[in-house]
């Protein structure tokens, strides 16, 4: 069962400037959680709190916490590689690195000591099959990965986020990039995988939340305007600002 | 209306005209430089051993020995220890100013590095005559004028054109890469040589060459220190000389007409073949 995501009055400010004002949410375990809101709302400092990925940010400080499961994000003592490690992302534009689509995958699991050519095999496989890319590269993995099209790059990134074995998978804006059928391939993706990751996915599109979340928070000036179930929060929102917002007079 | 069209044709076939000639003279000043010294060169050969000149390990014009190999070896102690200098210093800041600093910083280094790559090359010899010298005659005993003496002064001349080059290739490897790394768990060491490095590897090896290039092609800065050739080679520590040092210090010994200024031919025609090899691996390094 992977691991819950508690975030407890989350604040960050860069220079002083505050970014996210006391978030407090949760994620269930397997649950996935869209996050929507107008650009420059925090959707995406709020993901790259999880991961950490927030410390390469000169000026940045936070207060309040988050745990994954019982392990505390924001804290001196964390053990960044294991985080990450336990928590994925897939960035907006596909990122695949110079490499070849075997080495790309590769990747993590190197770092963290897999080096026998033939669990390395095993593992690229598997990931690229998790990631319903296996059957378009097999016989192809030697390739540079910068020949695959851009919905297969993201896929790729995907299995790559994968090959480490995670808990939780963050996306921001994954289908943004893509036309409308590589994006709808990588919203099946998460559906799929919803139950065996705890996933946190920042998007633009109301309807691509609406479709494969089960919980949705809306975010404005940094602040939590709403969460809820996606299903009462569409149908029924509870704050004005959130209807204003998901009936499209805000923008 | 026809006649401003008519016009504008016939404007651009003058230029058209104009830059094929300028690309024209360009090749023929080339060609005239190669066909000069490679005249000059095949004449000398032709009249002596090709070999004991070109291989041979004793120079002395006066009584007719040129063999200019203690040149060759020169040159290449200097340059390899120039580039020894330069590189990992060089690497160093291209990593430091091309992955850790924010692009305002970096772009002041790069003006700074442009800065010190523009010093002439007399006043890099000059420093070196008073820093390097006195330095390595402490050091090692003897006069301090030595081919090492070139080779630190080389080195420290190259740095600023390998850095701002090593500066650019690490620059260039985007942070969405870097980003991908770390979310993998990866520390910055990790993603450094597995990654950066990696993906900037044409551009370091591009301004590896044209280091290699420069240190080849250097004559004043390393004249100044190397101490001028003893008659033949007696190591790293010792006076010497470079190809391109020696032929300014035969030059007004050997004019044309002489007979050993043949010698200075050969020695500048196969310089030239060098460095246009080098900097033809250079260009290639940058297609790819």
């Amino acid at each position: 069962m992977p691991p819950a995501i508690v975030v407890d009055r989350l604040s960050v400010w860069y220079d002083g400037v505050a970014a996210l004002r006391r978030i407090s949410l949760t994620v269930p375990g397997g649950a996935v959680l869209a996050v929507i809101g107008p650009s420059g709302c925090g959707k995406s400092t709020f993901l790259r709190v999880l991961n950490r990925l927030i410390d390469r940010v000169p000026g940045v400080r936070w207060e309040g916490q988050v745990y994954i499961g019982e392990d505390p994000v924001l804290s001196e003592r964390t053990d960044l590689t294991r985080l990450r490690q336990r928590v994925g992302m897939v960035f907006q534009r596909p990122n695949p690195f110079p490499f070849s689509i075997f080495d790309n995958v590769a990747y993590g699991p190197r770092l963290h000591g897999v080096h026998d050519p033939k669990a390395l095999r095993q593992v690229v496989e598997a990931s690229l099959k998790k990631a319903a890319l296996w059957d378009e590269v097999r016989g192809k993995l030697r390739r540079p990965a910068a020949t695959l099209s851009g919905g297969q790059q993201q896929r790729l990134c995907l299995a790559r986020a994968l090959a480490v074995d995670p808990e939780v998978l963050l996306m921001d804006e994954p289908t943004s990039a893509l036309d409308p059928v590589a994006a709808a391939r990588i919203e099946e993706l998460v559906v799929e995988l919803k139950g065996r990751y705890t996933m946190v996915v920042v998007t633009h599109n109301l309807q691509q939340a609406a479709r494969i979340s089960d919980f949705t928070a809306f975010l404005q000036k940094g602040e939590l305007v709403e969460v809820g179930e996606t299903r009462s929060m569409f149908t029924a929102p509870r704050d004005r600002r959130t209807e204003e917002y998901l009936t499209g007079r805000l923008e | 209306m026809r006649s401003v069209h008519a016009f504008n044709l016939a404007v651009e076939r003058v230029q058209t005209a104009l830059f094929w000639a300028g690309a024209a003279l360009g090749a023929a000043v080339l060609a005239a430089v190669v066909g000069y010294l490679g005249y000059g060169a095949m004449a000398f050969l032709s009249r002596h051993d090709a070999w004991a000149v070109v291989g041979g390990m004793s120079w002395d014009p006066v009584r007719g020995r040129f063999g200019m190999a203690p040149f060759w070896i020169g040159s290449a102690v200097v340059a390899a220890l120039g580039l020894a200098i330069a590189v990992p210093l060089g690497l160093g800041i291209g990593i430091w100013a091309g992955q850790g600093l924010v692009p305002a910083l970096r772009q002041r280094v790069g003006v700074y590095l442009t800065v010190l790559s523009a010093v002439p090359s007399v006043v890099w010899g000059w420093w070196g005559l008073v820093v390097v010298v006195p330095a390595l005659r402490q050091l090692t005993g003897g006069t301090g004028y030595s081919l090492a003496a070139g080779g630190v002064v080389l080195g420290l001349m190259v740095l600023p054109t390998f850095a701002q080059l090593a500066v650019q290739a690490v620059a260039a490897v985007p942070a969405a890469w870097v980003e991908g790394s770390l979310a993998l768990g990866a520390t910055m060491d990790q993603t450094l040589l597995r990654l950066v490095l990696p993906a900037a590897k044409a551009g370091l090896r591009r301004a590896l060459w044209v280091a290699l290039a420069r240190a080849l092609g250097e004559t004043v800065a390393v004249q100044m220190v190397v101490g001028g050739f003893p008659g033949r080679f007696f190591g790293v520590w010792a006076p010497g000389a470079t190809i391109p040092s020696q032929i300014l210090t035969e030059l007004p010994l050997l004019p044309p007409g002489t007979p050993g200024h043949g010698a200075l031919e050969v020695m500048a025609l196969l310089l030239v073949v060098a460095m246009t090899a080098v900097t033809q691996w250079a260009g290639r390094e940058r297609r790819q």
